[in-house]
């Protein structure tokens, strides 16, 4: 009896072992997500992304995270914080339990009492930029700084998108394929040079026409014209300091009026 | 014979005959409803209507888990090469079945055109194509190929109707017998022995009731972007995956293109838009080919000998209430008419949440005007009675 008994014990958990790491091994797939939660602190993570056992996900202010696995049970994420692959289990989202007849008889109840109202939609055009919207740097700035961050708000509904960066001397076009909604780029005198005029700007277009593209101008100053203007400008810092501004007030106020901006 | 027993003989002629008058007179009504053009807009209404949908509209049906098996790919409003592109990563990648819900009508002579050819030619991919009203199909070019694998986009050939709930699952040509997308992935995703085990060919010979799991948010599903950025493409091993318009962007609510009314419209009756993109129910029906949930409709025969049992039942009870009652006669009939209304509804979607379809829909209505017969017959029995004499429960 044990004899028999053993072998079929070994094989049961065999087959229980070898079922729960082929699940395991399937992980977590990315059914829906906003904002822009991040699995091992640099990949974005995209829609149809998957996590395995080694995986770390991190979410930010803003971030929800749906995520589905292979029995198809999914699990919802929305408070910001880092989650290890085994933590996620603890957020199954619960099925509703099954009341029929009381779903039924609720929904006879208030037709009964006509409790059903309908709102009535109203008949406005809505109409809202849905493209790509230049933050920073500002159109027409003079900068000195050792690296700069363009940033951009993409209110569109694709992800993926074109950064352009043209050298307005020379004419030549840069394009960087990236999500999100920002890119650093370093003045390593190859993409960016000191004294050179750029333009900037962001499209979901792999090719759009660069004729009706909104670009943002940016001028690079050398040291020299740096310390130049930081001269001229001297003296209006001092004055407002004496009116009691803060330093950031009057950088904003130079960088708006003056188009001369520290970052 | 016992005066009781004579009484009760009485009772059930009195009834069977003001059953036979109610149903005559609701057949005359209902030729006269269906054929008059003024009831138009009434009659187009009702045919739209079920108390099934109330079912889906409602959310009645239990929540289910998301089903994984089948995976959505938006097109949008892409090209040709982006299409072409997200078809060859899927191709690539180790889904059981492609399904390519687009038909690309025009040759454009690019190059996206050509590694489009190629690619729809492969073997787990399904192209599409729609059966117009005399028969001939809808294709796309003869440039992407000629015997393509195939299945028929169409959702029913039942004109009736605009709501889907039904599916055909073939059509036969005078040439020979075409099935539909949904029938040839579902074919290609199932092994021959689960197809024959389940006997699915002998169960989509005749147009089934859908049986609805969800919407799009019931599906995973991604865009062309997503597929193209895609890292890793485990996600779509052994899946079906299904190419279609998801709207601009996704499940944009008021884009219409490829959208269907379908039984999950929260809006059972009057005017809505519809719900559900057509990739969807193709999706839904792919489900239930897969899970083989079928919904199972109770045969007409039954539906009529319920129809007549339950208004023989009506006539009855009200020809014998009508005695015993005499003011609150009418509130009674009421109350007890809205009481089975809702029992009975109640049963039908108690029963379609257990896979059977009875549409008891003209039971309901049939029955109450049965009942409210009773006060017709009882005149006409009057009337007879003026003329020559006849024996009725009702004297």
């Amino acid at each position: 009896m044990e004899r028999i008994f053993l072998p079929r014990l070994t094989l049961l958990f065999l087959f229980w072992f070898v079922g729960t790491a082929t699940f395991a091994q399937q992980g977590y797939f990315v059914f829906k997500k906003t904002g822009s939660p991040a699995l091992n602190t640099s990949t974005l993570l995209e829609r149809g992304s998957q996590l395995l056992e080694s995986d770390t996900l991190y979410l930010g202010q803003k971030d929800y995270v749906l995520l589905v696995n292979e029995l198809g049970e999914l699990f919802e994420i929305t408070k910001p914080n880092t989650y290890a692959f085994s933590a996620i289990a603890d957020y199954r989202r619960r099925l509703e339990a099954d009341s029929f007849t009381e779903k039924y008889f609720t929904y006879v109840w208030k037709q009964f009492i006509n409790r059903i109202k309908k709102k009535q939609e109203s008949g406005v055009v809505y109409r809202e930029e849905r493209n790509i919207k230049l933050i920073a740097p500002r159109d027409s700035v003079k900068m000195f700084a050792p690296e700069l961050k363009f940033v951009w708000q993409n209110n569109s509904d694709t992800e993926a998108l074109f950064f352009f960066l043209k050298d307005v001397k020379t004419g030549h076009l840069t394009k960087i394929g990236l999500t999100g909604e920002q890119i650093i780029l370093g003045l390593d005198n190859q993409l960016l040079k000191t004294g050179q005029t750029y333009q900037w700007s962001a499209s979901t277009e792999s090719f759009p026409n660069l004729n009706e593209l909104k670009f943002h101008r940016l001028t690079l100053l050398s040291k020299g014209e740096f310390e130049a203007l930081e001269k001229e400008v001297d003296a209006l810092i001092r004055a407002f300091t004496l009116l009691g501004f803060s330093e950031a007030e009057i950088q904003e106020a130079i960088c708006q009026d003056y188009k001369f901006c520290r970052e | 014979m016992s005066k009781k027993r004579k009484h009760r003989k009485l009772l059930l002629r009195d009834g069977l005959f003001s059953t036979l008058l109610s149903l005559l007179v609701c057949y005359l009504f209902s030729l006269l409803f269906f054929n008059t053009s003024f009831f138009d807009p009434l009659s187009k209404a009702l045919q739209d209507f079920s108390f099934l949908d109330v079912y889906y509209a409602e959310r009645l049906n239990e929540q289910e888990l998301t089903d994984t098996k089948v995976i959505l790919v938006n097109v949008e409003h892409k090209t040709r090469q982006e299409l072409a592109n997200a078809l060859d990563k899927v191709i690539e990648s180790r889904a059981k079945a492609i399904g390519f819900d687009v038909i690309l009508r025009e040759f454009e002579k690019t190059a996206a055109d050509t590694l489009l050819a190629k690619l729809l030619k492969e073997d787990r991919v399904i192209a599409t194509y729609i059966i117009g009203d005399d028969g001939e199909e809808i294709k796309s070019h003869t440039f992407f190929g000629e015997n393509l694998t195939s299945g028929f986009a169409n959702f029913s050939f039942d004109s009736s109707s605009s709501v889907i709930r039904e599916f055909s699952g073939r059509y036969e040509s005078k040439q020979d017998i075409k099935e539909s997308l949904p029938v040839v992935l579902a074919r290609q995703y199932l092994s021959p022995k689960e197809w024959s085990a389940r006997e699915i060919d002998e169960k989509i010979a005749k147009p089934r009731v859908i049986n609805y799991q969800g919407g799009l948010d019931h599906y995973l599903h991604l865009t062309i972007d997503d597929i193209l950025y895609l890292e890793n493409t485990d996600l779509l091993n052994d899946k079906i995956i299904l190419f279609g318009y998801l709207g601009s962007p996704s499940g944009n609510s008021f884009d219409i293109e490829d959208k269907h009314f379908t039984p999950l419209n929260t809006t059972t009756a009057g005017k809505s838009i519809p719900d559900m993109y057509g990739a969807t129910i193709h999706a839904n029906i792919i489900s239930m080919l897969i899970s083989d949930r079928f919904m199972y409709k109770v045969p007409r025969l039954l539906e009529l000998t319920l129809l007549f049992l339950f208004s023989f039942v009506a006539s009855v009870y009200f020809i014998w209430l009508d005695r015993r009652l005499n003011i609150s006669y009418r509130t009674v009939r009421k109350t007890v008419l809205f009481v089975f209304s809702i029992l009975l509804v109640w049963i039908t979607l108690l029963l379609f949440k257990r896979g059977i379809v009875f549409k008891s829909a003209t039971i309901i209505a049939v029955a109450v005007f049965s009942a409210g017969f009773v006060k017709y017959y009882k005149h006409l029995v009057r009337y007879i009675n003026t003329k020559r004499k006849f024996k009725s429960y009702l004297n």
